[in-house]
């Protein structure tokens, strides 16, 4: 190229991205957890306009293998988390 | 709208039994707080939940043979099956996604997992204790549906 002038042709802009921080993280993790809080009060609330989680589980609950799925990923949440 | 829709949804006073159990259940899990994973007790104060859950599965399914409802099973009518369904699941999912993002993405200080946050949060036993009786509420709940 003549005059030794090259084109920016990558923006400044495309470059990394600013790092995650662990309060963003935290943030995030808290911002999800007031969404499913609020849509959880929601269905409690306005039962007739939102399908409340337990309403949701109640036709998996009622077969057999899913409701011992369920058990056991409750026993194994309790397993790793307060035992191992 | 009727005059039964307008009323407060949760009227009703908690029974004694259930005051009762309340408070074992905190009793039970301000204990199991105290103890330490990878030690006896802690797999003791752990397993004997799971045990008795299994135990009132177990006698569920066989009363189901004898068409009875079974032990701890509610009674009441179903919960409603109108209204939206993707509240719920699009919530759980941006929790389960951000956690799938986290687990694989290090390091952990920056990008906190469910487990390394209960870490954090189980270094005080009464955080303990509330998210044990949150997982005891959790398996009561999945027992009497």
């Amino acid at each position: 190229m003549e005059g030794g002038h090259l084109p920016r042709l990558v923006s400044a802009r495309l470059g990394p991205g600013a790092p995650v921080t662990r309060t963003d993280s935290l943030a995030l993790w808290a911002v999800l957890a007031a969404l499913f809080v609020a849509a959880e009060t929601l269905a409690h609330v306005r039962a007739h306009r939102v399908r409340s989680i337990g309403s949701l589980a109640a036709p998996l609950l009622a077969r057999t293998p899913w409701r011992i799925a369920i058990l056991l990923g409750w026993m194994w949440l309790g397993w790793h988390f307060f035992a191992r | 709208m009727t005059v039964a829709d307008r009323r407060p949804v949760a009227t009703r006073r908690p029974s004694p039994a259930t005051v009762v159990l309340l408070l074992v259940a905190a009793a039970y899990a301000g204990w199991a707080a105290t103890t330490t994973p990878f030690t006896f007790e802690g797999d003791v104060a752990t397993a004997i939940p799971l045990v008795v859950l299994a135990a009132a599965v177990l006698a569920q399914w066989l009363a189901r043979d004898r068409g009875v409802p079974g032990p701890l099973r509610r009674l009441d009518p179903p919960a409603s099956t109108t209204g939206a369904v993707w509240p719920v699941p699009a919530a759980l999912g941006g929790l389960l996604g951000w956690e799938l993002y986290n687990y694989f993405s290090l390091p952990r200080a920056l990008h906190p997992t469910v487990s390394s946050l209960y870490d954090a949060a189980a270094g005080a036993t009464a955080w303990k204790a509330v998210i044990f009786l949150a997982w005891l509420a959790l398996g009561w709940a999945l027992v009497r549906r």
